[in-house]
């Protein structure tokens, strides 16, 4: 049975861990839709 | 077809060919050969992996799904950001620890070879369905383009989508692909313009095209209601785009090979983590432009007819 595979072994070039670089993409991912959800809103 | 183009579509091919024969030398190991002896910068895995999701059919098929359908089709990249997340945490690290050259050779490790034979199969097939599909649509643009038959196309197209000499060339190829991309999305918006003042002699304001798009129902990016029979909605990306993402970042050969070819874990995640950053917002560029075709084109033919257009009127 392989290892459960662990976090990257080195810490990103930014944002000091692994967590706040994830945390980071969710965030933009619901800035993203909430932006296109405005854009929707405007222009219908 | 005016010499300058021709000058620009030549150039575009040999200098590519010719790059790539360059990056490729020294690959005269396995290791090197597949993985580019583990030595790619994060910046070049990442703009490879970003290359090989936009191949020239993404610029044809996205424009035309938002020519006929909206900007709704950006919703199927909601999902790319969690499966990144989640390829970053588990597959990126399992891959790299087991030191395999392929995804299809840790199924081997973990399973049996009759896995990966099946897998491997599978892959080759659907690659080779979706290769050709890849190479007739931009042969189909430049017939009409050059009024040459279909066929005398493919030869080119081949030889340019061909890749005998390995994950080196093929990345550095793709770092040079990408920064010339760049200039195709402006270059979309100029054909959509050409094309306008061809019909009138008039070029439609950004104001008036973004009216009609939105009295028209066509600027939907986002549809929040469920329903099992809606391909794009926001529930339907974020769901079936997670699943459909994670399969393709954590199975198929073409992005596995990319975050291989990283020096580090740490280096091949971070080339995954820039990919969502740079996605959506070039696929919601593309269904702009298809949108500013749309636009464009049913002005014109209106505003023909009309000499005195007002649209907000």
């Amino acid at each position: 049975m392989p290892q459960l595979p662990q976090e990257p072994d080195e810490p990103p070039p930014f944002l000091g861990t692994w967590r706040r670089v994830y945390t980071a993409i969710l965030i933009y991912l619901g800035v993203l839709i909430a932006g296109f959800y405005l854009f929707t809103r405007a222009y219908r | 077809m005016r010499n300058l183009d021709w000058i620009v579509l030549v150039t575009s091919l040999v200098s590519i060919v010719a790059y790539g024969l360059y990056r490729s030398r020294g690959s005269d190991t396995v290791d090197r050969y597949l993985l580019a002896g583990r030595t790619m910068p994060w910046y070049a895995m990442a703009l490879s992996i970003m290359a090989t999701q936009a191949s020239a059919i993404t610029f044809i098929s996205t424009t035309g799904q938002s020519y006929v359908d909206g900007m709704r089709f950006v919703q199927f990249y909601f999902g790319l950001p969690i499966a990144m997340v989640i390829i970053c945490a588990t597959a990126v690290p399992l891959f790299h620890r087991a030191k395999v050259y392929t995804a299809y050779e840790y199924l081997e490790k973990r399973f049996d070879g009759k896995t990966r034979t099946l897998a491997s199969l599978i892959f080759l097939c659907q690659r080779g369905l979706s290769a050709g599909l890849t190479i007739y649509a931009p042969a189909l643009v430049l017939s009409v383009i050059l009024g040459w038959p279909e066929h005398n196309h493919h030869l080119p197209d081949g030889s340019h989508g061909g890749d005998v000499h390995g994950a080196r060339r093929h990345q550095g190829g793709d770092v040079v692909g990408r920064a010339a991309d760049v200039h195709h999305l402006p270059g979309t918006a100029g054909l959509a313009d050409h094309r306008d003042s061809c019909c009138c002699r008039r070029p439609v304001s950004f104001g008036d095209a973004v009216f009609l798009a939105g009295a028209a129902g066509r600027l939907n990016a986002v549809t929040t209601t469920f329903s099992w029979n809606d391909r794009f909605n926001v529930w339907s990306g974020l769901l079936g785009g997670t699943f459909l993402f994670l399969s393709y970042f954590g199975c198929d050969q073409s992005q596995v090979q990319r975050y291989l070819t990283g020096r580090s874990i740490a280096r091949a995640a971070w080339a995954c983590c820039l990919t969502p950053w740079r996605k959506s917002p070039c696929s919601s560029s593309f269904c702009s432009s298809g949108r500013w075709f749309s636009c464009s084109t049913s002005s014109s033919s209106r505003r023909c007819c009309s000499s005195t257009p007002n649209w907000r009127a």
